[in-house]
């Protein structure tokens, strides 16, 4: 008998053996197992003789060797156990018999029968050749592309290549190797080759890669029981078979050259090429989508005019959409309607398409009706702007634009020395710790009331200031010197109460010797406009200067300086870092960025600054500016001249040490010592140190001496704090609970202007791909799951973040108390707090019908619990999962087998913000895991993935390569609603923050006096696109969505 | 001698060139056009895209690697080391360089001038005391000070400097005297001090058993005379290497004692100048030569001195 054979059926009695010995005390099986045992052993006999039979092949004979020694072992250990219940009776007896059934099976076979099986058992067939049988069909079916060497297919199609794989198998036993290399001979024993061919999936795998970057990207899909393979994403694909023996771990499979030029290796591997284009689709007019307003239009096309032609339209329904014989589709009522065209590609063949409509009848007006009106909410009192910031803001949230988490406060402790003009925080001001006198004596602590000199009010910052030039400055450190060192044409002067208490500001001229106003060109001669107030606008504004300013070595500060500067400014050779502010920003300035940008033809006579005598100068804005606009920015030190002759001198190094810069404000620098210190005294040049020859009512300037020290190290500044060496620091983090809970100090928290929010990827996967590319990112459903959202915020600790950052402060809304908003009047500058006025508070408690309050606190500001509502966190992410069911998306799994939901959080690395958001993951899965509905059937499971430098903005945000991501942005304290621009969705600021929200569709209801007579209108929808803009300015609106005016030529 | 000297001068520069090329290329790769056109961005977000790029461009941030490298050693070649933009505009990365140098190199030279004969001293006293209580004391504190780093010690001296009567920070330089030396150079010289002690010490009690030793004491000589006239001398021989290497290493360390107790050095310059997002590449390519050529000129000065301390190296060059 051949000895394999023989192996096979000893196995198979040491199975039965097994099982047999294991079981009962019958006694029929007793004398069965007898039985065995004796053929068994009769069976050892015979192989031993075999082994001497064997002759010489070391291996097999010491393999036989060994699958015999374990088949005796393994009968002596079951032979030492027996049991004795009735059920493994039973059981061996079906054993047996099937062990019985087997053996004859064997018997049967023959030798050959046998060899193949144990061949195919142990994957020592070769695969000789792979072929494709059914590739006339395929040419049949698909067109093949000549050029480009590749079957154009659609995203439709899906097709079963069927194979024969060709293989074939040496069995050698019994001889032995001689030989070496190339020239090894098998000798001495037998040779058997056998061929045989498959037909089946089982012996060929299949893999597909992507040519755009040889990954995969889900675009393909194949069915391995059907063998069908199907397509999804459009692109080039080379699509792989290869023969099981080959291909090692599948998915893994690489053409070894570039497609589209080289050939296969038929033998084991076989390469089809394809083209996939998309099938013919109906596309909606470009910006808008299948919500359709009642009356509104929307121009369909085919997505492929090369390739399809469309015969007619139709539509299912015509009471509620119609459509014409080019495809626009007008809303008739409301209702859900589907829209079919009849297609023809190339080949003549038709088909019918559709694409789905859902016309919605708007229960309310919408802002500027199907005329259009022009809308402009700039003029708009205080309480106006707080409620279109409101809603704008409480929209943001309502559509899971950001989920918030902390702002950038912090605690900042003083001396006692130091003399708070405010009690509460004064936007733009803060707390005024230099706006009075030091108390009591003034001494700093370690000093005795008999030292000659009060020190001077000492501060620190971490880095020197690159440049004391102003049109080149690049920090919040050197904006600080400047403000010292720098006068204002017009300042901000504290505002106070009865009690002398600073409670707000107010606008004073300083350099200048009134505040800007308006003016116009009668004849060739700047006259002040007539009966303006704070509401006038006008291009052209007049600035009258002091005839007593005086540089600090006394030269006199004249109208030209400020001109020489401005035309340095908007030097094109210089290219200075601050020029935008001239020609571009909030107020650009007429032809300033065409003579910047080097335009033909345009001389500085054409920019729009004009010297009228030695003290005054009119300024030529490109759009009309109200006072508050011009006030507002053309505060501060920035457009304050230079000292031409020290600047003259060298214009690279102005600014950069003693002898290359001359103060112009109330502060020179006395000492200066870079990378150490700097020490200011008072420029009595300044005219504000005499205030009775100056005539003037201003607070500032107070205190004369101040001090800047370079600290590198935070803690070291802490030391020099309590020390008495230092009159401010910033408490950092380490050492933040000491000093929260320490009394005797005095310390102000500040509320931060940057509020850090994870920003939601909520784009559809078609909308990904088609803005990022198709693969970038796999989006998550459920991230476009509105109640998720509300999850994801409810489900946010920014309490125990807070405990975790301890210098910044948890919030649940977009705006912090750093926030002011800004209205003038005919008269005067209203001011408020965003956060406190009445509409502020509302986005809170809730301003739309529906909407959920944000915290539970009765308060309305909710500064409790921030937010923080696990039960409706878990409600919400209940309802999410549900709704992904029902359409759908998901199935619940089994507790072996559960559906995986995955985010991923990116954020900043550092040990903090790690800390933070390990801590956010960690809320978030106890949350959502194990809930009553669906146990451990369905498993969510959050990731925080930290980015180095800035990465989570440029790597994450702005390619779209995100779940969830960290972004901190603020903008001017007093104008809070500029940096919602980054949101509206057709990126117009550049700075891409809206992913998936829609901006543009008019969803946000509210009631407003559109028409200027005192009293509100009516609620009207608007989309977010259109508030922002009349918000700031004339806006044209239609249908509730921004438009372009109708030209006037009509 | 001399040609051994002049070859090794060669050699020091092509060390120089080399290691400049790598650093320059090290510090380009950190940063990119976009990442400072994207900074640039926020510090004003009314800044359009447009004009970030053209403001970068008109800097030179999106010229590629190579063109800049090139750029960069022309300039070099002709002794024109570039302009620094951010620690101060447009002034001679040298000049600004020379402001910081002479406090780097006070602190550097101080601690190495006390390290030696302080470690000298430590260690002659645990070789002669060997095996006693006061050995086992000095080993004890020569451990701690190999171990723990500098940085550490500054940390430590300064919580408790006001008790010492000491100034927290470095301070300004019409107010500063001798005190505001004492820490750093402190706090850098307990590393070289106990390296040094080690050393000695393990030099010392392997000369003090050797034969010619007790041949110098049979024909006569004190313990004193036969230590310091024989013993000692024999034990400086590798002692010269291993305190210019103290040298190398209280350099580097002093990298972060300055920035941590606010002394104007070199060290603080090169890690602003080599941020990210605000980089200032001619300055820290600057203050990377310094190190460089310091570093250089210490190995130079190494090998030279095998050849004065040991007249057999001396005579084999001459070959």
């Amino acid at each position: 008998m051949n000895p394999l054979r023989k192996l096979f059926v000893l196995l198979l009695l040491f199975v039965v053996g097994f099982v047999l010995v294991g079981c009962g005390s019958d006694k029929e099986l007793k004398k069965q197992i007898d039985e065995l045992k004796e053929t068994i052993a009769s069976l050892e006999t015979e192989l031993n003789s075999l082994k001497d039979a064997l002759g010489t092949n070391e291996d097999e004979l010491e393999a036989a060797n060994e699958v015999i020694q374990e088949i005796e072992e393994d009968l002596a250990e079951a032979l030492s156990q027996l049991s004795s219940t009735e059920s493994d009776l039973e059981e061996t007896k079906k054993a047996l018999e099937e062990a019985k059934k087997k053996l004859d099976e064997l018997k049967n076979k023959s030798l050959e029968e046998l060899v193949l099986d144990y061949l195919y058992n142990n994957n020592l067939f070769e695969t000789v050749e792979l072929e494709w049988t059914n590739e006339e069909d395929f040419e049949e079916a698909f067109e093949f592309d000549e050029d480009e060497k590749v079957y154009i297919v659609e995203t439709e199609d899906t097709f079963a290549p069927t194979f024969k794989v060709k293989t074939e198998a040496t069995y050698r036993t019994g001889g032995k190797w001689e030989g070496e290399g190339d020239t090894q001979e098998y000798v001495g024993g037998i040779e058997l080759f056998y061929e045989k061919e498959f037909a089946d999936f089982d012996y060929v795998g299949f893999d597909y890669l992507w040519l755009d970057t040889y990954e995969h990207n889900n675009g393909v899909f194949f069915d391995a029981e059907t063998g069908t393979v199907s397509f999804v994403l459009t692109g080039y694909y080379a699509l792989v078979f290869y023969t099981n023996d080959d291909a090692g771990v599948a998915g893994t499979a690489t053409p070894a050259y570039n497609a589209l030029d080289g050939e296969g290796d038929p033998a084991k591997e076989l390469i089809i090429y394809v083209k996939v284009l998309p099938g013919a689709a109906l596309v909606y007019e470009s910006g808008k989508s299948g919500d359709l307003f009642v009356g509104e239009t929307n121009k369909l096309s085919i997505n492929d005019p090369d390739r399809f032609t469309v015969v007619s339209y139709s539509s299912s329904d015509p009471s509620i959409a119609t459509v014409d014989e080019n495809g626009e589709v007008t809303g008739v009522a409301a209702g859900k309607v589907e829209i079919s065209a009849v297609v023809r590609d190339n080949e003549n063949n038709e088909k019918i398409i559709t694409i789905p409509f859902t016309v919605v009848k708007v229960e309310g007006k919408l802002a500027g009706g199907s005329e259009g009106k022009i809308y402009n909410f700039k003029y708009a009192d205080l309480e106006t702007k707080a409620k279109i910031l409101a809603h704008m803001e409480r929209y943001l949230i309502n559509q899971g634009a950001s989920i918030p988490v902390i702002n950038n406060s912090g605690l900042v402790i003083y001396s006692e020395r130091v003399n708070f003009i405010a009690d509460n925080y004064v936007p733009l001001m803060g707390y005024g710790p230099t706006a009075l006198p030091f108390k009591g004596n003034g001494t700093a602590k370690g000093r005795t009331p008999e030292d000659p000199e009060d020190p001077p009010y000492r501060m620190w910052t971490s880095a020197d200031p690159s440049t004391l030039n102003h049109l080149a400055y690049a920090d919040s450190i050197e904006s600080d010197f400047l403000s010292f060192l720098a006068g204002q044409l017009f300042a901000f002067d504290w505002k106070l109460d009865e009690e002398g208490k600073g409670v707000g500001w107010e606008v004073k001229p300083e350099m200048a010797a009134r505040l800007a106003y308006p003016v116009q060109l009668t004849g060739n001669q700047w006259t002040e406009v007539e009966d303006w107030n704070g509401l006038t606008t006008s291009k052209a504004w007049k600035f009258d200067l002091r005839q007593d300013l005086k540089w600090e070595n006394g030269d006199p500060i004249k109208a030209d300086d400020f001109i020489f500067t401005y035309q340095e400014a908007l030097n094109p050779d210089r290219s200075y870092r601050r020029a935008n502010l001239w020609y571009g920003s909030s107020l650009p300035i007429e032809n300033a960025k065409d003579y910047y940008d080097k335009k033909e033809g345009v001389t500085w006579a054409d920019v729009g600054i004009k010297k009228v005598d030695d003290y005054s100068f009119v300024v030529i804005f490109k759009d009309p500016a109200m006072q508050w606009d011009v006030i507002y920015n053309w505060s501060g030190f920035m457009f304050t001249p230079v000292h031409r002759a020290t600047y003259e001198r060298d214009p690279a190094k102005y600014g950069t040490d003693k002898d290359h810069f001359v103060a112009s404000g109330p502060y020179k620098i006395d000492y200066w010592e870079k990378g150490k210190q700097y020490r200011f005294t008072k420029n009595d040049k300044y005219f504000l140190w005499n205030k009775e020859a100056a005539n003037v009512e201003v607070r500032r300037p107070v205190l004369e001496n101040f001090c800047y020290t370079i600290v590198k190290d935070a803690n070291a500044a802490l030391e020099l704090f309590e020390n008495g060496e230092l009159d401010v620091t910033s408490v950092p983090a380490s050492a933040y609970d000491k000093y929260a809970t320490m009394s005797n100090i005095q310390k102000k928290t500040v509320p931060g202007a940057t509020s850090f929010r994870l920003t939601i990827n909520k784009m559809t996967q078609a909308e990904s791909d088609a803005k990022f590319g198709k693969g970038a990112w796999q989006t998550k459903p459920i991230l476009q799951e509105p109640d998720f959202w509300w999850a994801l915020y409810f489900g946010l600790d920014r309490q125990g973040v807070q405990q975790i950052s301890k210098t910044s402060t948890g919030w649940g809304s977009y705006f912090t108390y750093a926030y002011a908003i800004v209205a003038p009047t005919e008269d005067s500058i209203e001011m408020q707090t965003y956060r406190e006025t009445e509409w502020g508070k509302k986005v809170y408690s809730g301003i739309y019908d529906d909407d959920v309050p944000l915290a539970q606190d009765p308060t309305g500001l909710g500064d409790g619990d921030l937010g923080f509502n696990p039960e409706q966190a878990k409600t919400s992410y209940v309802k999410a999962v549900e709704s992904m069911i029902d359409k759908g998306i998901i199935t619940v799994g089994t507790e072996q087998n559960p559906t995986k939901i995955t985010i991923e959080i990116a954020h900043f690395d550092g040990t903090t913000q790690e800390a933070i958001y390990a801590y956010v993951v960690q809320t978030y899965n106890e949350l959502f895991n194990n809930t009553k509905e669906f146990g451990k059937k369905i498993v969510f499971e959050a990731v925080s993935a930290p980015q180095p430098g800035m990465d989570v903005y440029y790597v994450k945000q702005m390619t779209g390569q995100f779940d969830l991501a960290l972004a901190g942005i603020s903008g001017g304290t007093l104008d809070p609603a500029g940096f919602m621009e980054c949101f509206c969705d057709d990126n117009r600021s550049g700075l891409f923050l809206n992913h998936g929200l829609d901006s543009h569709n008019p969803n946000i209801l509210i009631d407003l006096d559109v028409d200027g007579d005192g009293v509100d209108d009516g609620p009207m929808y608007w989309s977010f696109d259109a508030l922002y803009s009349a918000y700031y300015g004339e806006t044209f609106v239609k249908n509730g969505m921004e438009a372009t005016p109708p030209s006037s030529g009509n | 001698m001399i040609r051994y000297t002049l070859k090794r001068i060669v050699l020091m520069f092509v060390t120089l060139f080399i290691i400049l090329t790598l650093c320059y290329i090290l510090i380009q790769l950190t940063t990119s056009f976009e990442k400072r056109v994207t900074v640039y961005r926020m510090s004003d977000p009314k800044l359009t895209q447009e004009d970030a790029e053209a403001y970068g461009r008109a800097h030179g941030w999106d010229d590629p690697i190579p063109v800049k490298y090139f750029n960069w050693l022309k300039g070099i070649i002709k002794g024109d080391w570039g302009v620094s933009v951010v620690k101060e505009v447009g002034q001679n990365p040298w000049v600004i360089l020379t402001r910081f140098i002479p406090f780097t190199m006070s602190i550097n030279i101080w601690s190495l001038i006390i390290s030696v004969p302080l470690g000298f001293l430590f260690g002659i006293i645990a070789a002669l005391r060997k095996n006693k209580p006061l050995d086992y004391l000095i080993s004890f504190f020569v451990i701690i000070f190999i171990s723990v780093p500098s940085f550490v010690f500054v940390t430590f001296l300064m919580i408790n400097a006001t008790s010492m009567g000491l100034p927290i920070q470095f301070r300004a330089a019409d107010q500063a005297n001798w005190k505001d030396y004492v820490i750093p150079i402190m706090a850098l010289s307990f590393g070289p001090i106990a390296t040094l002690t080690r050393y000695t010490r393990a030099e010392l009690t392997e000369v003090l058993t050797s034969e010619y030793l007790l041949l110098a004491r049979t024909k006569g000589l004190n313990k004193f005379q036969a230590t310091v006239r024989h013993a000692l001398r024999n034990s400086m021989v590798p002692l010269v290497p291993l305190i210019i290497g103290n040298f190398i290493s209280i350099m580097f360390g002093s990298l972060v004692i300055e920035r941590i107790y606010g002394v104007k050095g070199v060290g603080g310059i090169l890690l602003e100048a080599i941020s990210e997002t605000n980089p200032d590449h001619d300055l820290a390519m600057a203050a990377l030569a310094f190190y460089t050529i310091i570093g250089l000129a210490t190995t130079l000065v190494v090998d030279l001195s095998y050849g004065i301390v040991d007249p057999r190296i001396r005579m084999g060059a001459r070959k």
